[in-house]
């Protein structure tokens, strides 16, 4: 019980419950160091609306340890695989999609994570087929929020580095400096979730502030690390071009000279039932002010116009700050939004092509 | 023609002969009867009498009624002061259930389950009350229970829309959180313009984002004198094209982005001089990922007639701008 705030501002003293099959093992070891375990019964799922943001659970993970991103009908993929190491985040957006599907914004860990590094290691082990695999940690969790005392991402580097894959891992903290000295080859990417500084700094809630994040940015690339950068969500709201404008500048000061392997451009999308509950969290938050429709697969999004307009304002002010080569991206977007962004669409298998050759690039 | 219940009731209720149970003293167990009328039930016990004693139940110095709200207020009604009635000893267990069994086997209404549930949870607490909560035809969904507390908050006003099935009770609940003036404001809209459930929940959607994002109430945005304006302008035809067109109002304050992108659509689409057995279907949501278009015929003449517009289709302008609207 004697943790510090997780990224660049005040936050919650954790809490670390474990339950005793995990008690003995690597994880459990790693986070006891500077936490005092609490003794805690089983889970069910439906257990952890219980526990707050200052819980972190240690419980075991029944379903497969990775898996293909599961897109969406009709919106090109990005072909990412997932590796599934825990569940839930403290760090309390606004628009986290997780508070959509999660009762809690506590951190749950899987406390079998060998039996999920193993099947990994087997899978990885196999004839190497004709793209790398490219996955992330970052999907239903922050991947670095406390990697430094779970020691989850050293492990994964290295895996990565010894095969044919590239690791991507995702944050909104600024926790790099654990990773600086490992032997990488190029086969991890750091990628950090950017915003308007406005938006970063009111609906963020516990993120690392904007300026921190590119400065671990800048660290990492000083370290080797492909960088990549995830403008998502991109929020609409008065001043918004100006305010996007701000961070792409920042980027270009920041990380003049660093490989930035790809950009990601993504606007704020959310499933209905998301708004209640955030807007009962926090009364406050102006991001559902916005003028949305209801898509096919269930989510709210601005009408595709103003999508087409953000994400042209984005790729333009970008292009002037970052390398020709580097690639920016659409996530989730239709070919119709990709041929009036960009010109043309990659159609379902070009984006992923695009961004395993982005991923060879910097292997050694 | 009144039938006496009971001989003369004496004064003093400690002095009533055993099975009889003072009228106006009894306190209600559970709000059921909420926005039932009595007068039915009092004819028919003027008729025939009160068939089913009331079910009460001693608390110390209180007497609580836990089953025959109905068959008191219409007793009541009939000038009656006394009843007969059953008295449970004091520590019987299971009262409630009791009391909430004996509303069973007729239909609740939404505001009597509301009342009933919240006081339940107020009185019983959280776990005793989902114990019972099958009883009341309550089922296991967390939502339904929240919903179903907060809506017993609201007025009277609003119980009864409530009640009647005038609001349903995700609406309800929503309502119930407003201040009172909103809550007034908006239930005078419905009473007014008495607009379809689903398009209810549309009026509270566009009220509580306007008035987030504008800093105003909804009562203080349902008296801009815009709004009355075009639900005057539609009346002529009609209370439904007066209410559609007070919300489309708000839906353009709202949404001018929408607002906008509807009124080009429509007049691209107007401009086209579609025949009227061709019906071109656009996406509602501006997502654009597939379009459709129908074609109606009864024989080969007019197939005909309809392949040779269709050819000419690609070529209009006004049809291709509908498809690519990207240079708006
Ligand atoms: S950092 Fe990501 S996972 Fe954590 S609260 Fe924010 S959006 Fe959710």
């Amino acid at each position: 019980m004697t943790d510090g705030p997780p990224a660049g501002r005040p936050g919650p003293v954790w809490r670390l419950r474990l339950e005793d099959d995990f008690r003995d093992t690597p994880l459990a070891r790693n986070l006891a160091r500077d936490m005092t375990p609490e003794r805690q019964e089983p889970l069910s799922p439906a257990d952890y609306g219980r526990f707050g943001p200052r819980d972190i659970l240690v419980t075991r993970h029944r379903g497969r340890f990775l898996k293909p991103c599961p897109g969406t009908p009709g919106y090109n993929c990005c072909g990412l695989h997932i590796f599934h190491f825990g569940l839930g985040c403290p760090l309390g957006c606004r628009y986290c999609i997780l508070a959509a599907y999660l009762d809690t914004e506590s951190l749950v860990l899987f406390g079998n994570l060998e039996e999920g590094l193993a099947e990994f290691a087997a899978l990885l082990d196999r004839p190497a087929g004709e793209r790398p695999l490219r996955f992330c940690t970052g999907e239903f969790t922050d991947s670095l929020l406390l990697d430094r005392r779970t020691g989850l991402a050293e492990r994964l580097v290295a895996l990565a580095a010894a095969r044919e894959a590239v690791l991507e891992l995702k944050t909104k903290t600024d926790q790099v400096d654990h990773l600086l000295g490992l032997d990488h080859r190029g086969h991890t990417v750091i990628s950090f979730s950017v915003n308007s500084p406005e938006m970063a700094r009111a609906e963020e809630g516990r993120a690392a502030p904007l300026a921190a994040r590119l400065a671990a940015a800048a660290k990492a690339a000083r370290a080797g690390y492909p960088i990549g950068l995830h403008f998502d969500p991109l929020i609409h709201y008065p001043g918004w071009e100006k305010g996007y404008a701000e961070t792409v500048e920042l980027i270009g000061q920041t990380l003049a000279g660093a490989r930035v392997a790809w950009v990601s451009l993504g606007c704020f999308r959310y499933l209905p039932r998301l708004k209640e509950i955030m807007l009962a969290r926090h009364p406050g938050t102006g991001i559902f002010n916005g003028e949305f429709i209801l898509a096919g697969d269930g989510k709210r999004r601005y009408p595709r116009p103003l999508r087409t307009m953000m994400y042209k304002s984005l790729a333009e002010n970008l292009a002037r700050v970052l390398p020709a080569e580097t690639a920016v991206y659409l996530c989730m977007e239709s070919p119709r939004v990709w041929r009036d962004v960009f010109g043309h669409d990659p159609g379902p298998y070009g984006l992923t092509a695009l961004l395993d050759r982005q991923a060879l690039i910097s292997r050694q | 023609m009144t039938k006496p219940l009971s001989p003369a009731i004496p004064e003093d209720p400690a002095a009533l002969p055993p099975g009889e149970a003072p009228l106006a003293e009894l306190e209600e167990a559970l709000p059921f009867s909420f926005a039932r009328p009595a007068e039915a039930l009092a004819e028919s016990i003027s008729q025939v009498g009160l068939l089913r004693p009331l079910l009460v139940q001693r608390e110390g110095s209180r007497l609580k009624l836990l089953a025959g709200n109905l068959r008191r207020r219409a007793l009541q009604l009939l000038g009656r002061s006394a009843a007969p009635a059953v008295f449970l000893p004091p520590a019987t267990p299971d009262a409630l259930a009791l009391a909430l069994a004996d509303n069973l086997g007729r239909p609740v209404n939404p505001a009597e389950t509301a009342l009933v549930w919240r006081r339940l949870v107020e009185t019983r607490g959280q776990a005793e009350a989902e114990k019972l909560a099958g009883l009341l035809g309550l089922d296991q969904a967390p939502k339904l229970r929240r919903q179903n507390f907060q809506a017993a908050a609201l007025p009277p006003r609003g119980l009864l829309a409530l009640a009647e099935g005038r609001l349903d009770l995700a609406a309800a609940a929503r309502l119930a959180n407003w201040p009172e003036a909103d809550q007034d404001a908006v239930l005078g809209l419905f009473e007014r313009l008495n607009p379809s459930l689903s398009n209810r929940r549309i009026w509270l959607d566009l009220l509580e984002d306007l008035a987030r994002r504008e800093g105003l109430s909804p009562a203080d945005l349902l008296s801009d004198p815009d709004i009355a304006a075009s639900e005057a302008e539609a009346e002529a035809r009609g209370r439904p094209a007066a209410e559609a067109a007070a919300r489309d109002f708000l839906f353009r304050r709202r949404n001018p982005l929408l607002a906008e992108l509807r009124k080009k659509r429509a007049a691209r689409l107007r401009a086209l001089n579609l025949p009227p057995s061709a019906r071109l279907a656009l996406d509602p949501q501006f997502e654009d990922l597939s379009f459709s278009l129908t074609l109606a015929f009864s024989n080969l003449d007019e197939f005909r007639v309809l392949a040779d517009w269709l050819n000419g289709l690609p070529g209009q302008a006004g049809f291709r701008d509908l498809l690519d609207d990207s240079h708006d």
